[in-house]
């Protein structure tokens, strides 16, 4: 009896909370605000309406805020990003504390940042970078030929995509401001690779280079070009940085795009707030104690859609994606491959994990369709199949027939799990047999790289690469071991070509061959991200993160 | 008394010995490794083995165990892999955090559960006895992150009393946006342990209450009040003092959960990151200390039992 | 005749628990004179101690306990007194000790702070004027040592000791009655000795009329003038000591005097034992309450409760419808 009325008093009390907690109007009908600034990306173009030119909230005027708070959802374990490959870490340093010789616009090109330009020889097998003149770094030094050299030649040390595109080929010093690269073969897209890798190319003072850990490698301070500079990092709290009074912006004011372009570094500091629990950033957005937050709980987006008091950005997610381990067990058959394929409705798939069309895209091209260069739809009458007696009958040829598929995922990502558990469910439906893996983050890691002997195939993300090569999946030396000889020959011949309209051809190609043949992957579909920011604020971009550098956010 | 803390203190290396190799061999049996957490998720196979090597990861682990342990006695706790501050600084940064929020909580669920608890015992079957008995169920069937949230969404997201989380150090920020950004999480984590500190309190105070030597004073011509103060209270006391350092190191590990609710850089965040990502020293040097921490507060409440109870004298 | 110091009249205590309401002690009425010493006796459960602590009013009135009838106590009525005035009496004018020594010090206070409070309540004395009484009266009740003892624990000392010690506490204020509920039971027989004749010494020397609850009769014969027996709740015979050991009247009582071994006469007669056993509260039978157990019981004793009559020997009162019959049946046997 007792019992009964402190649960009946909770439930009330849980009900009243959570209704009150929701807030909001709720009468108006879901609508997304679009930025104001330049850096729309063509996803949102294509998903909504952006209220075009320049932003409602710049007419508001006024005073912005001296500072902002953005959330991020874990602790970096560094931020040399020229080593680690940790998304957090770029989210804070890349084009806020570092700077690169060339980074991407919006439309996933390089744009020299802190070249003035770049000369490449016809036969792509020479590189020269005039460096902007002027440039200092945060502890004062003038940024030269030496610091670049010293950057460029450890970033290729640390990235193993990079040395398989140079080479032996090192960064060597011209002059003090103009540093160049020779390689013995032709490279088309080493401005690419430079723009947009997953090690980013930031460029350090040679001296922070040489005081690195010898054990780890990690630099010890973080001292780069860019506008904003590291005041204080308190570990699990946040990571503060301070306007860079000594920046020279470079370019036009008002042209920046993606993450390049005429930094302004309006807001004086900006934090960015380590928050763990994803109930307490949806709190802390609604008390106003932090300004923007992205990849938040897609269950809450209407929530803040539906809030004058915030709007809802979007750009390109990632896709996601079942890689085969091609090393070792029954996966190395390319007939357990394609049954794999055939038997997945990726649409069921991706539901399981983001409840919503609107949330996620679903074709067969590995580019995204917004790279409008490489983006193809052949091959994809084998994308999203959903023919399991198809998948049957090729599983039943195999010579692994009857073996159980093993797929190894992460517990710690609640979407790969659920996509993970629909998997099993098609597999199993199309009568092959098939077994999860489940473990925490850095087991799955572990085991990913480390013992291929344990699994199949495993589930993870990419986010949009500059060209075809750069797709780690596709990597013969990293987890999934592509080691397709066609794929290879491919990939190089793209990288080596010359001429852009042949490398495309020899893509598309590719990407044929590997829907209907190799299937080193099944790509489930594409994500959307959102961000939720403050509607006062102007010139806060999201491409792949929030873009602080421009951003003011009015009371 | 001093031979007895000093005997209590030494028997305290044999167990941090023994805690040392199970954590040691727990940590480095588990697959996974700082190396690649380093390097983060896209990088290659070949680059993880290059940096486990410069490490001494690939070194076997007896010969990795006897090189900490020798650090250790030398009073070097190890290094982090990721923090890039002596041992003892890291251990101090968030131990500091998590001691502020234990006390705190510890301070909710004694300075308020056992008056509470008084209360409860003295005016037992009345009004207030039933509310403190009902607030006191909601308390222990309730999980601190529930609880947490609920804070969260009543008082920082509606009422805007406190902040939805963090933290301010005394030193910089002052003491009182220190207990402001602490009062929500230390309700979260204090309320269960308060909740059976009530419980305890108003039974041990009724049990005593029904003793004869309550009984004597009564004839003896005490007031009321100077019999559950007096004669009751030191007495009701002694099962409590027992109990309260388990609460301690109850709410020592309750703060994990709390922690990261509350986005507070403790020593939970702390133990749970440093397992994430294989910090295999910082792991160890945790651990350690909160043995020792246990230890010394076992110590601790016999000492206060000793103070407390005549009857307990603590042998030479 | 000697001035009666209290008078108790129709005193009934009842509790309320879970079971409903249960009457402890049932229309309870006695005296004690002053300087007297009074033998409440019964097995246990028939109600003395209830009857001694409902004197103190020691019962929380709150919850538990109510008490009905009157407890004149020179000449006031305790039952009427307002909670702050019995706070006086308490240990003060009449005083208690109980039968587990152990139990009833408090374990965390030492000797000295026990001793010392009523004297600091009552008499308001300075802490060292209280210590100063404190060691005396330690003295009085026959502790060796006493600016030693007063500074311990009562776990430190032995059972005679801790029933010394009780002594002492109640004698602080020098009471002008003491209730001692069965101070000798908790001790070996030796000890038990040296602590009645203790109370027997200290009754002399201040006049302090004392109530002697205990179900040794042995005890009783040796130190009362008077003796009262309770059976479930009630008194059934009351008599001066003598009569009660030359002539009881009531069956029980002459069942309680049977039990005692002799010394003298056949030893290898078994000791007489009362059939049955105290009935539980909740179980009380209708008319006479000793009817289950009593070998002379009749149907009418079944069905009507005997009131406590005056047998016309001076100041014996007897609750049995039979005692006529019975005492020449006996007599006459």
């Amino acid at each position: 009896m007792k019992k009964r009325a402190v649960s009946a008093v909770l439930a009330v009390v849980l009900a009243a909370s959570l209704m009150t907690g929701c807030g909001g109007s709720g009468n108006s009908a879901p609508e997304t605000q679009a930025a104001g600034g330049s850096q729309e990306t063509e996803a949102q173009a294509e998903t909504e309406k952006p209220d075009d030119g320049a932003g409602t909230a710049a007419e508001q005027g006024g005073d912005f805020k001296d500072e902002i708070h953005i959330v991020i959802d874990s602790n970096p374990s560094s931020l040399d990003i020229a080593v680690t490959t940790e998304d957090v870490a770029a989210n804070v340093a890349q084009g806020t504390i570092f700077e690169q010789l060339v980074a991407i616009d919006d439309q996933y090109m390089p744009v020299p940042e802190l070249a003035e330009k770049v000369d490449i020889s016809d036969d792509t097998t020479e590189y020269t970078y005039h460096l902007r003149q002027g440039v200092k770094f945060h502890n004062g030094e003038e940024m030269k030929a030496d610091d670049v050299v010293a950057s460029m030649n450890r970033w290729i040390e640390a990235a193993s995509n990079a040395q398989a595109m140079v080479g032996d080929a090192r960064f060597e010093k011209v002059d003090d401001y103009t540093v160049k690269i020779k390689m013995a073969a032709p490279c088309a897209y080493l401005n690419e690779l430079i723009a947009g890798l997953g090690n980013r190319a930031a460029i350090m003072p040679k001296s922070v280079i040489d005081a690195a850990d010898p054990d780890t490698g990690l630099v010890k301070e973080y001292i780069g070009t860019g506008p904003y500079m590291l005041d204080e990092w308190e570990q699990d709290q946040y990571i503060k940085l301070v306007k860079f009074e000594d920046y020279q912006p470079y370019g036009t004011d008002g042209d920046y795009s993606a993450w390049v372009g005429y930094k302004h570094a309006y807001t004086p500091t900006v934090y960015y707030d380590i928050v763990v629990d994803s109930s307490t950033v949806i709190a802390g957005l609604q008390t106003g104690e932090y300004d923007a937050a992205f990849d938040i709980n897609y269950d809450n987006i209407d929530m803040f859609r539906n809030d004058e008091n915030f709007k809802v950005e979007q750009t390109l997610g990632e896709e996601a994606m079942l890689i085969f381990n091609k090393k070792e067990g029954m996966a190395t058959d390319e007939k357990i491959r394609q049954a794999v394929q055939a038997a997945l409705n990726c649409d069921d798939i991706m539901m399981a994990a983001y409840s919503r069309p609107e949330f996620y895209e679903l074709y067969g091209s590995y580019m995204f369709k917004e790279q409008s260069d490489w983006y193809t739809e052949e091959g994809s009458e084998y994308f999203n199949e959903n023919d399991p007696e198809r998948a049957k009958q090729l599983y039943d040829e195999s010579e692994y027939s009857g073996e159980t598929f093993k797929v190894l995922v992460a517990s710690d990502s609640p979407d790969f799990f659920s996509m993970a558990v629909v998997v099993q469910n098609q597999l199993e439906a199309a009568g092959i047999p098939c077994e999860l893996l489940t473990y925490d983050w850095s087991t799955f890691v572990d085991i990913r790289n480390n013992e291929p002997d344990q699994y199949n195939a495993f589930i993870t993300s990419f986010a949009p690469k500059v060209i075809p090569t750069m797709n780690l999946y596709l990597s013969s030396d990293w987890a999934g071991w592509c080691t397709d000889e066609r794929i290879q020959e491919g990939l190089v011949s793209i990288n080596t070509d010359t001429s852009k309209d042949n490398a495309v051809a020899t893509w598309v190609d590719l990407q044929k061959y590997m829907l209907e043949t190799s299937v080193p992957v099944v790509k489930f579909g594409s994500t959307i991200r959102f961000m939720v920011c403050k509607s006062g604020f102007d010139g806060l971009g999201f491409f792949e993160r929030p873009l602080v550098v421009n951003a003011r956010l009015y009371e | 008394m001093k031979k007895y803390i000093i005997r209590r203190l030494l028997a305290l290396i044999p167990t941090l010995f023994v805690v040392s190799i199970v954590i040691f061999s727990i940590i480095h049996m588990t697959p996974g490794d700082p190396a690649a957490m380093i390097l983060g998720d896209k990088a290659s196979v070949e680059d993880i083995e290059a940096l486990r090597e410069a490490m001494g990861l690939n070194d076997p682990l007896p010969v990795q165990y006897i090189n900490w342990v020798t650090g250790v006695f030398h009073g070097d706790l190890g290094q982090s892999v990721f923090i890039d501050e002596p041992m003892t600084q890291i251990l101090k940064e968030y131990m500091a955090p998590t001691f502020s929020l234990t006390i705190y909580a510890m301070i909710i669920s004694t300075v308020l559960a056992i008056p509470l608890g008084v209360i409860a015992a003295k005016k037992r079957g009345s009004f207030t006895d039933q509310g403190i008995s009902f607030l006191s169920m909601i308390g222990i069937s309730m999980p601190s992150f529930l609880l947490g949230l609920l804070l969260i969404l009543g008082f920082a997201v509606q009422l805007r009393w406190f902040p939805v989380g963090g933290y301010k150090t005394i030193a910089k920020d002052g003491l009182i946006a220190h207990i402001r950004y602490l009062t929500l999480p230390a309700l979260a984590l204090g309320f269960m342990e308060a909740a059976l500190i009530i419980r305890l309190t108003r039974s041990s105070v009724l049990e005593v209450l029904a003793s004869d030597y309550v009984k004597m004073a009564k004839a003896k011509g005490v007031s009321e009040f100077a019999l559950i103060m007096k004669h009751a209270f030191k007495n009701a006391l002694i099962p409590i003092l027992t109990v309260l350092g388990q609460t301690f190191m109850a709410l020592l590990a309750g703060a994990a959960i709390v922690e990261s609710v509350f986005n507070i850089p403790g020593i939970g965040r702390l133990t749970v990151n440093s397992v994430n990502r294989r910090d295999y020293e910082v792991i160890q040097a945790v651990v350690l200390m909160v043995s020792l921490i246990n230890v010394v507060m076992c110590l601790a409440v016999d000492l206060l039992y000793g103070l407390v109870d005549p009857r307990v004298r603590l042998e030479d | 005749m000697s001035e009666k110091i209290l008078e108790i009249e129709n005193l009934s205590t009842s509790f309320k628990t879970e079971r409903g309401v249960m009457k402890a002690v049932d229309g309870v009425s006695f005296y004690v004179n002053k300087g007297e010493v009074l033998g409440l006796v019964g097995e246990s459960g028939c109600g003395k101690s209830v009857t001694s602590q409902s004197i103190l009013r020691l019962y929380d009135e709150k919850y538990l306990a109510s008490y009905e009838g009157e407890i004149r106590f020179n000449g006031k009525d305790l039952l009427a007194l307002p909670e702050r005035e019995m706070r006086r009496i308490r240990g003060h004018e009449i005083s208690m000790i109980f039968q587990d020594a152990l139990s009833s010090l408090n374990p965390v206070f030492t000797v000295g702070d026990q001793i010392t409070e009523p004297l600091r309540i009552h008499q308001k004395l300075s802490k060292s004027a209280a210590r100063s009484r404190a060691i005396e009266i330690l003295s009085l009740v026959g502790i060796p040592s006493p600016e030693k003892r007063i500074d311990q624990y009562p776990h430190e000392l032995s059972g005679g000791m801790r029933q010394r010690v009780m002594i002492a506490i109640a004698l602080a204020c020098r009471p002008k009655l003491l209730i001692a509920d069965e101070p000798t039971t908790a001790l070996d027989v030796t000890i038990q000795a040296q602590i009645i004749d203790l109370i027997m010494s200290l009754n002399k020397k201040f006049d302090m009329g004392v109530i002697l609850i205990t179900h040794d009769l042995a005890v009783v014969a040796e130190t009362c003038s008077r003796v009262a027996v309770m059976y479930l709740g009630q008194i059934v015979e009351e008599a001066d000591v003598c009569r009660i050991f030359d002539a009881p009247r009531h069956p029980y009582t002459r069942g309680l005097i049977n039990s005692i071994p002799r010394m003298s006469g056949e030893r290898a007669k078994r000791l007489y034992m009362i059939p049955g056993t105290v009935p539980l509260l909740n179980q009380i039978p209708d008319g006479c309450r000793f009817a289950p157990r009593c070998p002379y019981a009749t149907e009418s004793c079944r069905t009507a409760m005997p009131e406590l009559t005056e047998t016309g020997e001076p100041g014996h009162r007897v609750r049995c419808f039979r005692y006529r019959e019975l005492t020449e049946e006996v007599s006459g046997a």
